[in-house]
């Protein structure tokens, strides 16, 4: 007993000195570590061409150095180049190296969150070359892994909430340059991006695999997988300085039996979250949408990346993509996209020829752009080249959570041309709203100024299926029908105020349907009035003035139709029915009533009822049956019992003279 | 005063010019009414019934005179022959070669028929069926006042009556008062 107090007094001086003997030697590292981290900066700025700043730096036994909250800071060498952060570097050296070679040799870089800030920096470089020869020098054939854990991309919309993509990566590269990698790249939920996040896929999470060759200028990609639940992508290539060229295939809705991975990812995945994507692809199927020829070459530059092409063939139609984006003073895109690409105007008919070309310029959050599309629509007799040309103002999108995206425009303005017709709409300050969190249907709302008027409506898209879905319903209103005279010519000759209630859906025919109202107005100068007029010697038919002219529409690949025509006005009423073929053939009957008071304005008119002994007649009517092309119509006077008395009344002689009279008229107005 | 000699060479070069005159004019008349000839013998020989021969003969002529103005109805006339003798492929190149003319003639009008009622018999591409159908409805405009129907007639080479009845809805087309093809607007 008397010696156990100096027993563990000596007890407790071993081990305070053995901590001591430990913790000294770290204690003095990390001091030494802190004194230079000026140079530890120095040194890391200089390998990676940038101005790097380290928050803290220390070392945690037995071979670890943890540097925290570096950044990188490009202002000094490069312009345009975003702010790039990370929480935590580990760099972990081999003390093998260390003991037996006096070497410092690092093995393994663990980098967590990193994050690259992209919304203020929506121009910045993507420097290949300098990127492929920095790893160069920095390995100069040693081996090393490299994990990436939970990074970061803030994508670049300004003032959105916009899901950032969430990386996790391991890289794996030996003495002799050959690189193999797995990770997975997901769209994170608002949020998600935090430090409690273990790899949650969010609502899109992409896979991939890769080996490749680490060369002096180039890295050579002999494969590369890139999987989700819906796509799987095989490619190889080469990164030549700053040229990519690839090359392989892409299988949608192939047979990937999902994340299942290794029994060592499984418990990696147990450990740390499921950080490493495992997937097990059996193999694409043959009746999705698959792509075995795809060939892509693309170059990247200081000022931008041009898509020099990115080939390929789906479902035996050749496309092309090519195109450029600029990042110099304005983020600039032009593209262009195209089936046949390679065929000119002797299959210019080709109804599966498409041609489209986007070109935009993109600054504070908002794109100014317009769209073409251009293809060939099969038709009854001929097929009819169809072009859209969309030219957008002040265009952003909102990402405000939820799956919604929000689209913002000042002005859109449509110019649509189906043959010889040509329709425009120009649109302001459009509002759209879609759900796309729901992975088959989208729906969407929109409202719009409509020249004076509005136009609002609710739609939903399928996007299980191809070719696409649709189902859309609209409301226009207040809008004067002289202002829609650029959308079809009908309305060129109709003033007043327009209402119409529509609905249209793609499937299983592209069908435009609906109602509608024309308030207050009147019609101008229309030929079958026209000639009414002079024919009866009835003025007033020629500016008929109308309190409602209501009717349903429905237009589809076959015909334009007008229904229920219901033209009401104190003098005439008509109702019918006028049905335009595709192939420009109409169909069509109208029942026209006259009023008594129009009558007794024509003196012709007035001695001819007193002639069939119907003077005091308050109302005449004529119905009218049309046929043939719309531009040279034959009519036909439908029997009646006005037609009836004016017959007999009439010698034969009379009706012949009348008819070729008629007749002439009919091709004067008709211009056969 | 003018010499005899001089009389006699003016007199000498005016019988030339005007003989050389006589034979272009006796050459073409003789070039005009063989073309003529020839189709007036098919005429006559389909009055008397015999197509067979008014057949061969219209055949002669449409290919040794291209440029007679009787091409188009002897063409058409063999048309109408290989149709009667069910040759509709035959049938078919001869009322093509009609229709692709760029002249509105009434004899495309019936060619046109024809084609249809080959569409109809063999078949054929419904867009160029649609076509030819557009082509006989749109070949002439009416307006009916009193009347119901407006008509286009033609006797064509073989003697048959073709007459083309347009009403608002429809057009009816008979060969010889027999109804042939029945087109909805």
């Amino acid at each position: 007993m008397r010696h156990s107090l100096p027993s563990i007094f000596r007890n407790i001086i071993y081990i305070i000195l053995a901590v001591f003997v430990v913790i000294s030697p770290i204690a003095v590292l990390n001091i030494f570590l802190s004194k230079e981290k000026g140079a530890i900066e120095e040194f890391a700025s200089t390998l990676c061409r940038q101005n790097i700043s380290v928050g803290g730096i220390r070392f945690l036994p037995p071979n670890n150095i943890i540097m925290r909250n570096i950044f990188f800071d490009s202002m000094l060498t490069f312009d345009n180049e975003p702010p790039f952060f990370i929480n935590e570097l580990k760099l972990s050296f081999s003390l093998k190296k260390l003991i037996l070679d006096k070497e410092f040799y690092i093995a393994k870089i663990t980098i967590n969150h990193p994050k690259v800030d992209l919304s203020d920096y929506v121009i910045f470089n993507l420097d290949i070359k300098r990127i492929i020869s920095a790893l160069k020098e920095a390995l100069r054939n040693k081996k090393l892994r490299i994990v990436l854990e939970n990074g970061v991309i803030i994508l670049p919309f300004p003032n959105s909430s916009l899901h950032p993509v969430v990386l996790g990566a391991a890289v794996d590269i030996d003495e002799k340059g050959n690189i193999s990698s797995r990770g997975n790249l997901s769209f994170a939920r608002r949020g998600m991006y935090n430090s409690t996040n273990k790899g949650d896929s969010g609502f899109g999470n992409l896979g991939y695999k890769l080996k490749a060759r680490l060369n002096r200028e180039s890295v050579d990609i002999d494969d590369l997988e890139i999987v989700n639940a819906d796509i799987y992508t095989k490619l190889l290539g080469k990164i030549n300085k700053n040229t990519l060229i690839m090359g392989g295939m892409v299988a949608h809705n192939s047979i990937v039996r999902g994340y299942k991975g290794s029994f060592i990812d499984k418990l990696k995945n147990l450990f740390y979250g499921n950080r490493y994507a495992a997937f097990d692809v059996i193999g694409p199927s043959f009746y999705a949408l698959n792509i075995y020829d795809l060939s892509t070459k693309i170059e990247f530059s200081k000022h931008g990346m041009a898509i020099k092409y990115v080939k390929f063939s789906l479902n035996n139609i050749p496309f092309c993509l090519k195109g450029y984006f600029s990042f110099s003073n304005k983020i600039g895109i032009d593209l262009s996209f195209s089936s046949y690409p390679d065929i000119r105007s002797s299959m210019n008919n080709n109804s599966k020829k498409i041609d489209f070309n986007c070109s935009a310029t993109y600054s504070s959050g908002k794109f100014d752009g317009s769209i073409v599309l251009s293809f060939f629509k099969s038709a009854q007799i001929n097929n009819i080249h169809h072009k859209i040309d969309l030219k957008l103002r002040n265009l952003s999108f909102a990402f405000p959570g939820n799956g919604n995206v929000r689209i913002k425009c000042l002005r859109a303005d449509v110019n649509y041309t189906a043959g010889d017709n040509t329709h425009i709409i120009f649109l302001k300050d459009f509002n759209s709203s879609c759900d796309v969190s729901d992975k088959k249907i989208k729906i969407f709302n929109f409202t719009s100024r409509i020249y004076d008027g509005f136009l609002k409506g609710k739609g939903y898209l399928d996007v299980e299926r191809m070719p696409f879905r649709s189902s859309c319903i609209m409301k226009i209103g207040g809008v004067s029908a002289q202002n829609l005279r650029n959308i079809t010519e009908y309305f060129d000759k109709i003033h007043g105020n327009l209402s119409s209630f529509l609905k249209y859906r793609n499937h299983p025919y592209s069908h435009l349907y609906g109602d509608f109202t024309i308030e207050n107005g009147y019609l101008d100068n229309i030929m079958f009035f026209k000639w009414l007029a002079g024919f009866f010697n009835l003025p007033a038919l020629k500016e008929l003035h109308f309190s409602k002219l209501s009717g349903k529409f429905s237009v589809d690949d076959d015909a334009s139709r007008l229904e229920n025509i219901d033209l009401k006005s104190d003098n005439v009423a008509l109702k019918g029915n006028f049905t335009v073929s595709a192939d420009d053939m109409v169909s069509s009957k109208l029942y026209l009533t006259f009023s008594g008071k129009l009558l007794d304005t024509s003196a012709k008119f007035k001695r001819l009822l007193k002639l069939l002994g119907k003077e005091n007649a308050k109302l005449v009517n004529f119905d009218f049956q049309l046929s043939g092309l719309f531009n040279a119509m034959n009519f036909q006077w439908l029997e009646s019992d006005f037609k009836e008395r004016l017959r007999e009344l009439l010698p034969p002689m009379v009706e012949r003279i009348l008819e070729r009279r008629i007749g002439k008229v009919v091709e004067s107005i008709s211009g056969r | 005063m003018v010499s005899y000699n001089t009389m006699v060479k003016k007199d000498y070069v005016l019988k030339i010019l005007i003989n050389i005159v006589l034979a272009v004019l006796f050459t073409a008349g003789v070039y005009a009414s063989e073309d003529r000839a020839l189709y007036y013998e098919g005429i006559r020989d389909a009055r008397h019934n015999n197509i067979d021969f008014a057949f061969i003969i219209f055949d002669n002529l449409a290919r040794d005179y291209p440029s007679s103005r009787y091409f188009e109805d002897a063409l058409f006339a063999t048309g109408e022959y290989r149709f009667i003798i069910n040759d509709y492929t035959d049938s078919r190149v001869i009322f093509n070669k009609i229709v692709s003319s760029p002249e509105n003639t009434k004899v495309k009008l019936f060619a046109y028929a024809y084609l249809m009622k080959l569409c109809e018999k063999t078949g054929c591409e419904h867009k160029v069926y649609l076509g030819y159908k557009k082509n006989v409805l749109t070949f002439k405009q009416i307006s009916l006042l009193f009347r119901n129907s407006q008509e286009v007639t033609y006797t064509s080479a073989l003697q048959k009556v073709h007459k083309a009845v347009y009403f608002i809805d429809k057009v009816v087309v008979y060969i010889d008062n027999e109804a042939f093809l029945t087109i909805h607007f």
